[in-house]
């Protein structure tokens, strides 16, 4: 897929681990793992803007564009 | 994740399904046995074969229609019927076992297969790609099971039908379309379309956080 999620860097620089944002923004480990690793096939809103407001980021921060080359 | 329960619609087409599964097994090997006896020739000059005429035909039969008070006159016109060979020769016994061996063997394999899909789907497992493919391999067996039979209805009107004299009957052109078999498997293959759009949306939305 073109989207490239950098939860793990975004997770590096705040360090904090997957355990503690799964229990701040509420998803499961499972989910964010999914996410973490680029298996997700879309992300809510609210999913985004709790991750957001967790890691006082900004969605550009999360999600990368890079076209199929 | 929460189990969901069998409808009853699935439940009585499960048992329906197992108990023809079990009895069609049993016509098979009785099918099979009656090959062998017919292949020996056990049967000598007793077999009285019947076979299936696949057109219509005209006739002029009188009889009555008995109501509660009164009777109307009517007439017998159009009919289909079979045809019986009173003592068959061997040889065109087995000359039918092959059409026969093949509708018992095509309809042993679409047993299988619907047995396996609704096993599936009683155990709620719907959205499943291979539970797809058996409902779309179930569709074309059954399209090819009726375009086979059209081949065999005009195999059996050019063979015997144009050969066939009676004195007081006349054969019509009119061929059984056997149309509903045709829209079920056409409804199936529909089917497995949509179950595959299903399957992507199900993915999809297991898949989104």
């Amino acid at each position: 897929m073109a989207i490239i999620v950098n939860l793990d860097v975004m997770l590096a620089r705040r360090k904090m681990s997957l355990t503690e944002l799964s229990g701040k923004v509420g998803l499961t480990m499972a989910n964010l793992s999914v996410l973490k690793t680029g298996k997700a096939k879309a992300i809510r809103f609210s999913t985004l803007e709790s991750i957001c407001n967790t890691l006082d980021c900004q969605p550009g921060d999360i999600l990368e564009y890079t076209p199929h080359t | 994740m929460e189990k969901t329960k069998t409808p009853w619609s699935i439940k009585i087409i499960f048992i329906l399904n197992e108990i023809i599964f079990w009895l069609f097994n049993l016509v098979t090997v009785v099918a099979i046995v009656a090959a062998f006896l017919i292949l020996i020739n056990f049967f000598g000059d007793e077999l009285e074969l019947q076979v299936r005429l696949p057109v219509a035909f005209n006739t002029n039969l009188n009889g009555v229609l008995i109501g509660e008070n009164s009777s109307t006159a009517v007439q017998l016109v159009e009919a289909y019927g079979e045809i019986k060979f009173p003592g068959t020769p061997p040889e065109i016994a087995r000359y039918f076992m092959i059409p026969l061996a093949l509708v018992i063997g095509a309809m042993y394999f679409m047993l299988f297969i619907f047995r396996k899909f609704i096993w599936s789907v009683n155990r709620g497992i719907i959205f499943e790609a291979k539970n797809i493919r058996r409902l779309r391999v179930l569709a074309l067996s059954l399209l090819a099971f009726w375009f086979l039979w059209h081949v065999y209805d005009f195999l059996v009107m050019i063979i015997i039908v144009r050969n066939l004299h009676f004195g007081t009957i006349e054969f019509t052109n009119d061929t059984q379309s056997h149309v509903v078999l045709l829209i079920f498997s056409l409804v199936l293959w529909a089917l497995s379309h949509i179950f595959l759009r299903g399957l992507k949306l199900e993915e999809e939305t297991s898949l989104t956080i």
